[in-house]
């Protein structure tokens, strides 16, 4: 409801804008475009997502059941599918989605919702096939979308899928920290040490060597048994640290270079 | 034999001398118009120069006079668009669409100084601009808000005339809804390139994602207006500026479904994703950051990346990569949805975009550095105290706890003696930020009264008074108690010691100001 309310302030806004509110005229002209829906699959169709996005599921599903009256019922599928994601029954939303993606094959927005209602559901490599085939088709994937993708992956143990994905976006997007850092934690995982140290030095550069990072690539060294490579990463984003203006997050960093750099001592593994 | 090998000598000779002189200027085109002409993407060594017209080509150098270096445009999402590479930082340069050698010299722009030098005058010089689209915005075939943008930059040239010296715009900042009602191509143009075509040829835009960048969505227009057709159910209606979509692709220009070709803003912004200006790369155009000089400049997305969680997830975790790399004197951040509002039917405490900007981003501002955050959305100036850990509604403000304070125990106003520190003279640290709210660059909300019972779409009693805001004087026109509905548009300055905001009004009347000191 608070977003529906969002929603609706934006046009109070933008009838504030006008000076006056609608008047009979808007209406009038209005409904007679709603007398003109009930023959037509589309004009259905078009109003059921409208009802879909301004949350009246209810009529939505009216306009819908209509719509599959009037033709080729699968055309409804997609407006079918996200009715039931926005009642957050996301195993019902997958049938209706198949159906729309059978005449619409490379709809990306099927797509992609029906991966995320497999996910949901638990019918991760199902969910999967639809993301691949998302990326395969969408002219504008967001980074989120790899690493929502790549965590499904690897939640199923395919690590290594997981990290062709995440090559794959940062080939698409260009090199990017977060798709790179799930990466090296999972080439990391993988026991890849010398993958995710030259992935490491790689977002260390996109990162000028930031404390942040040198903390990571540190565990890194040591994990490789580079211990002194390891302390001079660490001193040197301490002594960095120790000269920029001080910030909260400074100071934490700062205080777990101090840490780390206290455990020199301890013995590498390996 | 020996005579003719010199004979033939000279005459190679002879002919070098004659035929090669200098290699010829490639700057012999003619000036070419264009019907929308600006620059992105301005850095220390490169610029980007888009324009629409039939020119292929375009000419630079340092005198109006003699352009002597070409650059090819090739078309880009309906743009000719000219790479320039290899320039001068802090230098100033003519040019000629269509590859002439000479120019009028209004066609100049200045590029970057190198990240972290002050420009040679010392100054970088912002100019911001909310929700100044309404030159297109219409009702009913009737255009509601003809002029209103344009008096409020030439409120802006007042000003900078009469008190900031003709200094030229370094950076231009767009806050979103920039083109009303649904940021169409020809919205774009009508409502942006043919109200500032003089500044934008000379400075780079540098714009965000507003609800009315995002296209049409449907609304029950019952919830509005009780009307006899809903008793029979839902009447639905497509309007400007209502999206929640998360999805760049589902861009809907009139309510019929998808447009072909996206989202208008996307195709007509060349953005820096890749941190070809400076920023960490954010792999999308949604959002981004770059240097200028000794200014660092984050444009996030509080449009579509914020509505869907993995995709706020991922923009949260950039920014904190690329705050954590910048070691930049300044660091300001704009988006468009405002942290803290009271606007006339945009309440921080009620949109979801803005509570979770809000819960998401405001802690990573204060920790990681920020120094000013600007919104608009709402058409209205409100403008905060110096904050730190303030992420619930309203009602949970406490100056004491979230506000630097001055020697009375009261929240500081950031003028004179009670200028801003940038390390917090409270708590040792650069922890705070000022967040400002000017959505009022094309229209200024004014009071309607709520009849009986009404909550929406009229004038809450609580209008402008959100308390995270600074106070104004009752008597100033325009004032409510924490806030201005007065058009006009923001001004900053930063310097190497100091940081300096003013909002302007459409009479070039500074209407309020503040100092941050380092
Ligand atoms: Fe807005």
């Amino acid at each position: 409801m608070i977003r529906l309310l969002g929603g609706l302030s934006a046009l109070l806004l933008s009838l504030h804008g006008y000076g006056h509110a609608p008047d009979e005229t808007t209406f009038a002209r209005l409904s007679k475009l709603m007398e003109a829906a009930p023959d037509s699959q589309s004009l259905n169709l078009q109003r059921a997502a409208l009802q879909i996005r301004s949350g009246h599921l209810a009529e939505a599903e009216q306009d819908l059941a209509q719509a599959a009256r009037l033709g080729d019922s699968r055309q409804t599928g997609l407006q079918r599918g996200l009715l039931a994601m926005a009642r957050s029954d996301h195993h019902m939303a997958i049938a209706p989605l198949t159906d729309y993606l059978l005449v619409h094959p490379d709809d990306p927005t099927a797509l992609l919702n029906r991966a995320r209602a497999r996910t949901r559901s638990g019918e991760t490599e199902a969910a999967w096939r639809d993301y691949e085939a998302f990326f395969r088709v969408s002219s504008q994937p967001q980074p989120g979308d790899y690493i929502a993708a790549a965590t499904l992956l690897d939640a199923t143990g395919d690590t290594e899928p997981a990290l062709n994905l995440l090559d794959e976006g940062l080939t698409t997007l260009g090199k990017q920290p977060q798709l790179l850092r799930m990466a090296i934690e999972l080439d990391q995982r993988l026991g890849r040490l010398s993958a995710a140290l030259e992935r490491s030095s790689a977002l260390g550069v996109l990162l000028r060597h930031s404390g942040d990072w040198a903390l990571t690539h540190a565990r890194l060294l040591a994990a490789n048994g580079q211990g002194d490579e390891r302390q001079q990463v660490l001193e040197r984003a301490r002594n960095q640290l120790r000269n920029l203006r001080p910030t909260p997050a400074r100071q934490a960093l700062l205080a777990r270079l101090e840490q780390a750099l206290s455990r020199r001592a301890a013995p590498l593994p390996g | 034999m020996k005579n003719l090998i010199q004979l033939l000598a000279a005459l190679a000779l002879l002919q070098a001398c004659t035929t090669a002189p200098s290699a010829p200027s490639p700057c012999t085109g003619q000036s070419t118009p264009t019907e929308r002409l600006f620059l992105q993407q301005v850095t220390a060594t490169s610029a980007i120069i888009r324009w629409r017209g039939e020119a292929a080509s375009v000419c630079i150098g340092q005198s109006a006079d003699s352009l002597t270096q070409r650059f090819d445009a090739s078309t880009v999402n309906g743009h000719m668009t000219a790479q320039l590479t290899g320039l001068q930082a802090d230098t100033r340069y003519f040019y000629a669409i269509g590859g002439a050698g000479t120019t009028d010299p209004s066609f100049t722009f200045t590029t970057a100084p190198e990240p972290g030098q002050v420009p040679a005058d010392g100054n970088t010089h912002i100019w911001l601009l909310g929700d100044s689209g309404t030159q297109t915005e219409q009702f009913m075939g009737r255009f509601t808000h003809p002029g209103e943008a344009e008096i409020v930059k030439q409120g802006f040239l007042k000003y900078n005339a009469d008190q900031a010296d003709n200094e030229p715009v370094d950076l231009l900042l767009l806050l979103g809804d920039n083109a009303y009602l649904e940021g169409t191509d020809a919205q774009w143009q009508g409502a942006y390139f043919d109200i500032y075509p003089k500044i934008i040829r000379s400075v780079a835009t540098w714009p965000t994602i507003g609800n009315h960048e995002m296209g049409a969505g449907p609304l029950d227009v019952c919830l509005f207006r009780p009307m006899p057709q809903c008793e029979e159910g839902p009447v639905m209606m497509a309007v400007g500026g209502i999206s929640e979509s998360a999805d760049p692709a589902s861009y809907d220009s009139n309510g019929d479904g998808p447009d072909e070709g996206g989202l208008p803003y996307l195709s007509i912004f060349d953005l820096p994703s890749r941190g070809e200006a400076g920023g960490v790369p954010s792999g999308t155009e949604q959002y981004y950051a770059f240097d200028y000089g000794n200014v660092h400049v984050v444009s996030l997305d509080s449009q579509l990346s914020n509505r869907d969680d993995a995709q706020r997830r991922a923009m949260r975790d950039w920014l904190v990569d690329d705050l954590s790399r910048n070691t930049l004197d300044w660091t300001i951040v704009i988006f468009h949805h405002p942290v803290y509002s009271k606007g006339e039917n945009h309440d921080s405490d009620v949109e979801q975009a803005e509570i979770d900007m809000r819960e998401t981003f405001a802690p990573v501002f204060e920790d990681y550095g920020v120094d000013l955050v600007f919104n608009g959305h709402a058409h209205s100036y409100e403008r905060s105290w110096y904050l730190h850990g303030h992420h619930g509604k309203s009602d949970t403000f406490s100056a004491a706890q979230h506000a630097e304070l001055n020697a009375d125990g009261d929240p500081a106003i950031g003028q004179g003696e009670e200028s801003y520190q940038q390390i917090s003279s409270g708590s040792g640290k650069d922890d705070k930020a000022i967040y400002t709210v000017a959505g009022s660059a094309g229209k200024a909300d004014e009071p309607h009264p709520c009849k009986e019972g009404q909550r929406l779409g009229c004038t809450l009693p609580d209008w402008l008074m959100h308390p995270a805001h600074r106070t104004f004087d009752p008597t100033v026109s325009g004032a409510r108690p924490h806030g201005i509905a007065r058009r006009g548009s923001v001004v900053v300055d930063a310097t190497a010691k100091t940081l300096t905001s003013r909002f302007i009004d459409e009479h070039g009347e500074v209407l309020d100001w503040f100092v941050i000191e380092r």
